[in-house]
């Protein structure tokens, strides 16, 4: 009787672990778009904090370009301190993102930019998360500083 | 005969200006590379500042895809503050710039991120002044290299 109340209890904490992961997941997802003008370049401050997990080793981030199928490709560039990176979604209207960039830049916070390559407008999802140097997700945090 | 000497003055003080604003515009003129990897990414810091012409009212920056021609387009993003703008080069291997873009972030720091769309080894040149809000030539630093990929 007791190893059930402990198999329900373990499945029971289990299954909060994972929806508590999936909504940390969830929340860093941002759907954004930009405008017409081919300068147009949204721009966050993601941060990364030890929540419990440890402290972050690296972001890791990627970018989908979304509907419409349009010619401006989309990439995301992050700095922190001298560290810059970048990553490209090389097709458009597939459901694949971008190669993953990781910047091993440890807590703190990293700068974003999302831009594209010309005129029209462009929609597009960027996923990102914070990790330790075993891989596991911790603290994540942002901020939108220029949405154009 | 006075003022044949202010005259001739003058125009040697005239050609001097535009010898020093030509040699200041060259000295603004970065050749880079980026290499292979399609997330490879060059990073610059310059600095706008009052040289004495007057503070400055932004940065201009453009950017020129170079040889090879390939396809990777070469962009340069900018960011200042809560700014950031880019402006890409479409058309690899003519004589053309990216369209000019401005960043009205005054005297400071501004941060220069130069990419591509994907793998192959690029070059570009990048060109970049800082100006005063009456569209003069002011104090612009040499972009600092931070990293180079």
């Amino acid at each position: 009787m007791k190893h059930i109340i402990f198999k329900k209890a373990f499945v029971a904490a289990s299954a909060l672990t994972i929806l508590g992961y999936v909504g940390g997941a969830s929340a860093h997802d941002i759907s954004g778009a930009l405008g017409k003008s081919p300068t147009a370049t949204d721009y966050y401050q993601l941060s990364c904090y030890d929540d419990g997990n440890g402290p972050a080793d690296h972001l890791s981030i990627q970018v989908i370009d979304m509907a419409p199928v349009a010619k401006p490709l989309i990439s995301v560039q992050v700095t922190k301190g001298i560290l810059a990176g970048n990553t490209t979604d090389a097709v458009d209207g597939n459901a694949t993102y971008s190669p993953a960039l990781k910047m091993k830049g440890g807590d703190g916070d990293y700068a974003v930019t999302v831009d594209k390559t010309a005129a029209g407008l462009e929609t597009y999802s960027l996923q990102y998360h914070c990790e330790t140097s075993t891989g596991d997700h911790t603290g994540t945090g942002y901020a939108i500083l220029a949405n154009q | 005969m006075n003022k044949s000497i202010l005259g001739k003055n003058f125009v040697t003080v005239s050609l001097l200006g535009v010898l020093v604003y030509t040699a200041s515009a060259s000295a603004h003129n970065i050749n880079g590379a980026l290499g292979k990897a399609a997330g490879a990414t060059d990073y610059y810091q310059v600095e706008c500042f009052d040289d004495g012409t007057g503070p400055a009212d932004r940065l201009l920056v453009e950017i020129k895809d170079l040889a090879p021609v390939a396809a990777p387009l070469i962009s340069v993003q900018v960011t200042k503050g809560a700014i950031a703008k880019n402006t890409t080069d479409i058309v690899d291997g003519n004589a053309t710039y990216s369209p000019t873009l401005t960043v009205n972030g005054g005297n400071g720091s501004y941060y220069l991120i130069v990419d591509k769309t994907a793998a192959k080894a690029e070059t570009y040149n990048l060109q970049v002044h800082c100006e005063t809000s009456d569209d003069q030539h002011t104090g612009t630093s040499e972009p600092a290299l931070l990293q180079n990929q």
